[in-house]
């Protein structure tokens, strides 16, 4: 049946006029049932039930109309009717998405960006990253240079747990900025790929040669320090390491490191580069070492270097086992003496002896009981470079190595506990160490011929093949026979027993040797003719105690060292060194005991004031939310308005102003506080001002001349008020109390 | 009290989980945010300290559907419960109107219960409240620990009014949209009745 649509048409224009929008809605109704396609009246429909407040519809019918649009080429009308569904809707991603489609097609790429943010916006808001992963990458393709959208995206996969989707989209964005010169921004990324991937050198070399080429020598150092702990073995690592104490002139740790390079080249059988390096060391040094292979050196080095019970001073001698990196830039050394570089564990300055392997395997087992990983195997290559052959402590290294999955390391720790158990004739005990090692690396021809001729019992052999395998494992720990021999010699007139510190001042210095204490019959007495405040050699009976006391208290464990002080004192009541430390400690607790029951007598003093509260949250809130995050921040000024805490809810719904969605309601929220805290002239003046806003609705314009004809009431400029109040009567007489305020107005000037 | 905001078409409503330290309150607004519909909630902001106790206050918006055209939006708060946050607890208490207690069901935690009761009481009756004529709901949280009293205990020593009450391990979020689904209700019916 024909339907007369002008009709249809007079009639919905009546309905609206009385404000019956839903029988205006049926009678347009009556029209799309014969005309589905009419988006004019569909249109209308949308926009009468936007005005009834019922979105759902509202928005059911903005997308018939956008549909059509979009399916006709309308492009531009279709954005038009979209962006009225997002008015009603903010947080609709698929017409977000429509959107950003719909700009792609007519060619506004900023626009589709801006529409893809909105979705990004979304998804994060709601912490659900996975799925801006797509939108993201639709960014990349319309924005393919955008690096920060880059490197969100592969924070996101790293958050993700994507770590290789992470990596790639970060070697994406260095290889682009390095591409364009951009190196700042560059170095940023690749420092982010080494945090995410850090067992990765590539990056680390590639940061230090930047920095190396800036003449950043420190930074340089850090770098390659860390590459150096990732792999001591990489001859691009070493090189470089060299190469910084070149420019830094630091020549004879340049030759430390040029020496331990060659050593990896000789072992690697790479000649060609072990010739070079070794020219480029007999340049440095004046010396020629050709004479003698490297390994061969090391391996002469490494078996004299074993000591032998009881120890004596001279052999102790500190010798460089480590290549020094430091993070701030070594001291010249001067040539050719030994390297100042210590054992990382070491404390203080204090050179070790063998007389220390006790005592720093009491404490190695301290650090594994608290799972101190890092200092327990520093520890253990501190014992080992006094003692290469300390079978305890191969042992608990391989055990570490075992636990951590290091099998490269632990087979090289297997064969040299081989070696041990073989130089003990302990056959048994060494096939079972090298058997391991074939377990571990099947292919390990040392390891298996050895086994095989341990098995037919050419013990000789495999003797002198496993001493050579042990000294290139601990090739870094030794150096050749003729550097063993100081240059600064060090003059001991006491009796070989005695233990002595050696403390290195300064690399230019000669190296200072202090005799602490000694197991003779005279130095005894001579301690005894000593002043007791003085008697050093008393206190250092317990410095194994003692150290493991300063332990204890490094690592807070302060009722571990009370009990060491005590039992010192139990033996020597008048130690010192132990009463002093007795006294701070037991003071120390005391003192924190008292403080806390005065606090606890006091109960005024447990509450913590609101301002200090205040401020500590405010610096959280800065890590919590985003300051794009409009809403979060217009929800905390909500919260903040709630507790009467005024500033800091404008100040929240300020901050909240930057997104423009959010100007209208945070200004009328400011304006509201101010009305709350009797401003009332500050809240007339912004609610004046939203009144000049176009995108307000009706209903806001009503509220807004409400909230200033009330302000005016309270100032009792009557005449100001009366005519905001008024304005609203005309529209909708029972809007709120609007009658009750207006009678009050007219009853107060009437008895006037 | 709850604030209509006309403009906006909202009408705000704050309900405070009380209750001592550690007795699950932030538990259960983690729970809620983590359960709740993502166009009808907003960032949860925990303020905590570094041991994750709250500092401050959690604070978790939550839309609740309409009234008369009006949207509903429920503010959640928690209170920190450890003693000295006492300045803390008073502020975020301002304009309640509606109170959820969490007790912790624990024997050993019965005594840090009734002190925050008591507090509560103190705190609300500061700002012209009285615990005893607003919306009120009590959860007794824990109940999958093995040293629990019973709840018949827990409710003479604490739900003195007869209250709705619930039992709830929140952790595991049960109980937890029973308790706010009741104090809603009850603010709503207060809401209706002004």
């Amino acid at each position: 049946m024909a339907i007369n649509k002008d009709k249809i048409n007079q009639e919905a224009t009546k309905y609206i006029q009385k404000g019956q929008f839903d029988k205006a809605i049926k009678e347009l109704q009556k029209i799309v049932a014969e005309e589905p396609d009419d988006v004019r009246t569909i249109q209308k429909i949308a926009e009468l039930f936007a005005r009834m407040g019922d979105s759902k519809s509202a928005i059911e019918n903005y997308s018939k109309v956008a549909d059509v649009y979009t399916k006709q080429g309308f492009f531009l009308k279709a954005v038009a009717i979209y962006k009225n569904i997002i008015k009603i809707d903010a947080s609709r991603i698929d017409i977000y998405e429509k959107l950003a489609q719909a700009y792609s097609l007519l060619g506004i790429v900023n626009e589709a960006i801006n529409q893809y943010n909105a979705i990004i916006g979304i998804y994060e808001k709601n912490a659900n990253y996975k799925d801006s992963i797509p939108v993201i990458k639709k960014v990349l393709e319309l924005s393919p240079n955008d690096i920060l959208m880059r490197m969100k995206l592969a924070e996101i996969y790293y958050r993700e747990g994507l770590n290789q989707e992470a990596i790639d989209e970060y070697k994406n964005t260095a290889k682009f900025l390095k591409e364009n010169n951009r190196f700042d921004e560059y170095i940023r990324v690749v420092e982010r790929l080494s945090t995410i991937d850090p067992e990765n050198l590539e990056y680390l070399i590639e940061i230090a040669e930047i920095y190396l080429s800036r003449g950043d020598f420190q930074t340089t150092m850090q770098k390659l320090q860390m590459a150096y702990k990732i792999n001591p073995k990489e001859p691009k690592v070493l090189s470089l390491i060299a190469d910084v104490f070149r420019k830094s002139n630091q020549s004879a740790n340049a030759v430390a490191a040029y020496k331990e390079l060659l050593n990896i080249y000789t072992a690697e059988g790479k000649l060609k580069e072990a010739e070079g390096i070794r020219k480029i060391i007999t340049t440095l040094t004046g010396k020629d070492i050709t004479t003698a292979p490297v390994s061969r050196e090391l391996s002469t080095r490494m078996s004299d270097s074993v000591p032998s019970q009881p120890v004596k001073p001279k052999e102790f001698r500190p010798v460089s086992k480590e290549i020094p990196i430091s993070s701030s830039a070594p001291k010249p050394v001067p040539e050719p003496s030994v390297s100042k570089a210590i054992p990382i564990a070491q404390k203080k300055d204090r050179q070790l002896s063998a007389q220390d392997i006790p005592r720093l395997l009491t404490e190695t087992d301290v650090y594994l009981k608290y799972g101190l990983k890092q200092k327990a195997i520093n520890h253990l290559k501190t014992i080992l470079s006094l003692d290469p052959e300390n079978l305890d402590a191969h042992l608990k290294f391989a055990s570490l190595l075992e636990s951590s999955g290091e099998n490269e390391q632990l087979i090289s720790t297997y064969m040299n506990i081989a070696n041990i158990f073989l130089k003990k004739e302990n056959i048994e005990e060494a096939k079972k160490y090298l058997l391991m090692i074939i377990e571990l690396d099947p292919l390990n021809e040392a390891a298996r011929n050895s086994y095989d001729m341990l098995s037919e019992g050419k013990i000789e052999e495999v003797s002198e093949e496993i001493v050579e395998l042990d000294n290139l494992e601990f090739q870094e720990n030794g150096k050749p026979q003729e550097e063993k021999k100081p240059d600064i010699e060090v003059e001991v007139e006491e009796e070989p027993e005695e233990v002595i510190e050696v403390v290195t001042e300064s690399p230019d210095k000669d190296i200072e040797v202090e005799v602490v204490s000694t197991g003779s019959d005279k130095a005894q007495e001579e301690v005894a003719e000593e002043p007791a405040e003085d008697r050093t050699a008393q206190e250092d009976d317990f410095s194994e105690e003692l150290e493991e006391a300063e332990f204890f208290i490094s690592q807070q464990l302060t009722e571990e060292a009370i009990e060491i002080y005590r039992q010192i004192l139990e033996k020597n009541p008048d130690h010192k060194i132990a009463k002093q430390k007795l006294e701070e400690l037991t003071g120390k607790k005391k003192q924190a005991a008292e403080s806390i029951e005065e606090i606890m007598e006091k109960p005024e003093n447990l509450d913590i004031p609101i301002e200090q509260i205040l401020s500590e949250s405010k610096k959280q809130l800065s890590k919590i939310i985003d300051a794009n995050d409009a809403q979060a921040h217009y929800d905390l000024g909500c919260a903040y308005k709630d507790m009467g805490l005024f500033d800091e809810a404008i100040e929240e719904f300020k901050i909240s102003m930057q997104n423009e969605d959010k100007e209208i309601p945070a200004l009328n929220m400011i304006a509201l506080i101010n009305l709350e805290r009797g401003r009332y002239t500050d809240a007339i003046s912004i609610f004046k001002k939203l009144l000049n806003y176009d995108e307000i609705t009706d209903e806001q314009r009503t509220d807004f001349i409400y909230q200033i004809g009330n302000a005016y009431l309270k100032i009792k400029d009557k005449s100001e008020a009366l005519f905001y109040l008024n304005k609203i009567y005309k529209q909708n007489p029972n809007y709120r109390n609007i009658k009750q305020l207006i009678a009050q107005i007219q009853s107060t000037e009437k008895k006037n | 009290m709850s604030f209509i905001n006309y403009s906006a078409r909202e009408i705000n409503c704050k309900i405070v989980y009380y209750g001592p330290g550690l007795c699950g309150k932030t538990t259960n607004l983690q729970y809620i945010y983590a359960k709740t519909n993502p166009s009808a909630k907003g960032k949860l902001i925990s303020l905590a300290t570094e041991t994750e106790r709250t500092l401050f206050f959690d604070f978790l918006p939550l839309s609740l559907g309409d009234i008369k055209g009006f949207k509903t939006r429920f503010h959640l708060y928690t209170v920190p419960g450890q003693v000295f946050y006492d300045a803390s607890r008073k502020l975020i208490l301002k304009g309640a109107d509606g109170v959820v207690f969490v007790a912790d069901s624990q024997i050993e935690r019965m005594e840090a219960n009734l002190e925050s009761l008591d507090n509560l009481k103190i705190n609300l009756k500061e700002h012209g409240f009285d615990l005893d004529k607003m919306p009120f709901v009590i959860q007794y949280n824990k109940r999958d620990l093995p040293n629990v009293m019973p709840v018949a205990e827990l409710r003479k020593a604490l739900n003195y009014r007869n209250v709705p009450d619930f039992e709830a391990v929140a952790s595991k979020g049960v109980g937890v949209f029973e308790t706010l689904k009741a104090i809603a209700k009850l603010v709503l019916l207060e809401l209706k009745s002004r």
